[in-house]
């Protein structure tokens, strides 16, 4: 669905099915900004962000939570996240996330 | 539960207390409390109560729903969801419990492909093993294979385990693995043996049962070599069990052994029809087959013929349906075959 959205705001994608293929996606495409969810499978996005960082990824990092603030800034590598947006995703709220993240750039 | 107790203490002395004050104040003053304001205060007794229960109710609901999830990830059903839809710090432990228990399904999906994996690996490897013996002589070959696969079909019609059927089908493969040491005159010769050359014939299953030994993974398969030469009546070798002494296994591997000599080709026979070599297992029934074993044997051949025979039913009015189907059109005198269906061809 944020694949979609993304797609609609005239951005190209690279799509991964879970934290691992997304952190071996990154290396080998060199995104501009990485959209990542807080849970996903095998690798959550906190630690798939910390990988990609680890494999020079130097971009922004758009983190995707339904959870709480509180619970989240308990969270370890919270700190590494430059923007979250909460769930569920609106288009306005990612062309937003999108357009901050790009201008930290 | 202890935290609901404390919720409603807590939240009900909040908001009760400045009403109970305040109705003392009035008290006071006043120097009594009319109706309308005791029944004020009262309400607002009740009102804080009740919100308190709320509250209470509402922190604790969830932790409880967690609670019964998370006993049932302990009992191994992963995958489990809970309903809780609060958008809290109670909310986000549902969630990622939630996200836990999809990680879980998954992990454990993959470890179960990965150890069939393995187990084909090792059915694999006895395979190759096992043939080659079968591969010394051309007169048993596939006969490895056909005695596990019928062994594994007997175990299934007396009930058996999944191990038990585990075991039937490595030591159906490796029954004959002891032949491996036996000089290929003895194992292909058409004329009948000396006693010096049955003797060593007759060290098969100790033979094949030390190769094995080392093995853990085939330990349950073992008894099934080693005994899988005796007979019912105890006539039998290497150990001349008798009767229930003989495990089980090796009693039915011993009964599908027999049933493929009977009907494969051999050096010293040509094979049997099915009715006829089902007359002469009638005849062991007993002296050396194990007579459970021996009818189930028969049960297992006649649902065999059966399924054979609704096979090639299906497959004739498949063929007439495609020739109905290829005729010319003018022939109006045929009538299309109905389609064969796969229903009820196999009987249970």
């Amino acid at each position: 669905m944020v694949t979609d959205l993304l797609g609609e705001l005239g951005h190209e994608v690279v799509a991964a099915e879970n934290g691992s293929e997304a952190v071996a996606l990154c290396v080998r495409e060199r995104p501009a900004v990485v959209v990542l969810d807080l849970l996903m499978p095998r690798l959550s996005g906190l630690d798939a962000l910390k990988e990609m960082r680890a494999f020079g990824y130097a971009g922004p990092a758009i983190l995707l939570t339904a959870i709480s603030d509180s619970s989240f800034r308990e969270m370890e590598g919270a700190e590494a996240v430059e923007i979250r947006l909460d769930k569920p995703v609106t288009r306005r709220g990612l062309e937003r996330a999108l357009a901050r993240a790009l201008a930290t750039r | 539960m202890k935290l609901s107790r404390t919720l409603l203490v807590l939240v009900t002395a909040a908001s009760a207390l400045p009403v109970v004050l305040l109705g003392w104040m009035l008290a006071e003053a006043r120097g009594g409390l009319d109706a309308a304001a005791a029944i004020a205060v009262l309400s607002c007794l009740l009102l804080a109560a009740s919100g308190a229960a709320l509250v209470a109710r509402s922190v604790t609901r969830p932790i409880a729903e967690c609670v019964r999830g998370a006993l049932e990830i302990a009992r191994g059903r992963f995958g489990r969801q809970v309903q809780v839809s609060a958008r809290n710090e109670i909310g986000d432990l549902a969630y990622t419990f939630n996200h836990m228990s999809r990680e879980l399904a998954s992990y454990d999906a993959e470890n179960r492909r990965l150890i069939q994996a393995l187990e084909q690996g090792y059915l694999d490897t006895i395979r190759s093993l096992a043939s080659a013996i079968d591969a010394k002589d051309p007169y048993t070959r596939g006969h490895s294979h056909r005695v596990a696969a019928l062994a594994v079909e007997l175990g299934r019609e007396l009930n058996l385990s999944p191990e038990a059927l585990q075991s039937l089908e490595y030591g159906g493969v490796l029954h004959d693995i002891g032949k491996i040491g036996m000089p290929d005159a003895i194992l292909s010769k058409a004329t009948p043996l000396t006693d010096a050359e049955r003797d060593l014939a007759k060290e098969h299953p100790r033979i094949g049962s030390e190769i094995v030994a080392g093995v853990a993974f085939l330990a349950a398969a073992a008894p099934a070599i080693r005994n899988h030469h005796e007979r019912w009546d105890g006539a039998g070798y290497p150990d001349g069990l008798a009767g229930e002494a003989i495990p089980l296994v090796a009693r039915i591997v011993n009964a599908a052994d027999t049933w493929d000599a009977c009907t494969s080709n051999r050096p010293y026979q040509k094979a049997y029809p099915v009715e006829e070599a089902l007359a002469i297992v009638a005849r062991l029934r007993g002296t050396q087959l194990d007579p459970a074993v021996h009818d189930a044997l028969v049960a297992v051949v006649r649902k065999r013929q059966e399924r054979k025979r609704a096979r090639r039913e299906a497959e004739r009015l498949e063929r007439e349906a495609r020739d109905a189907a290829a005729a010319p059109a003018g022939d109006a005198e045929t009538e299309p075959a109905p389609a064969p269906t796969a229903a009820g061809t196999r009987s249970g």
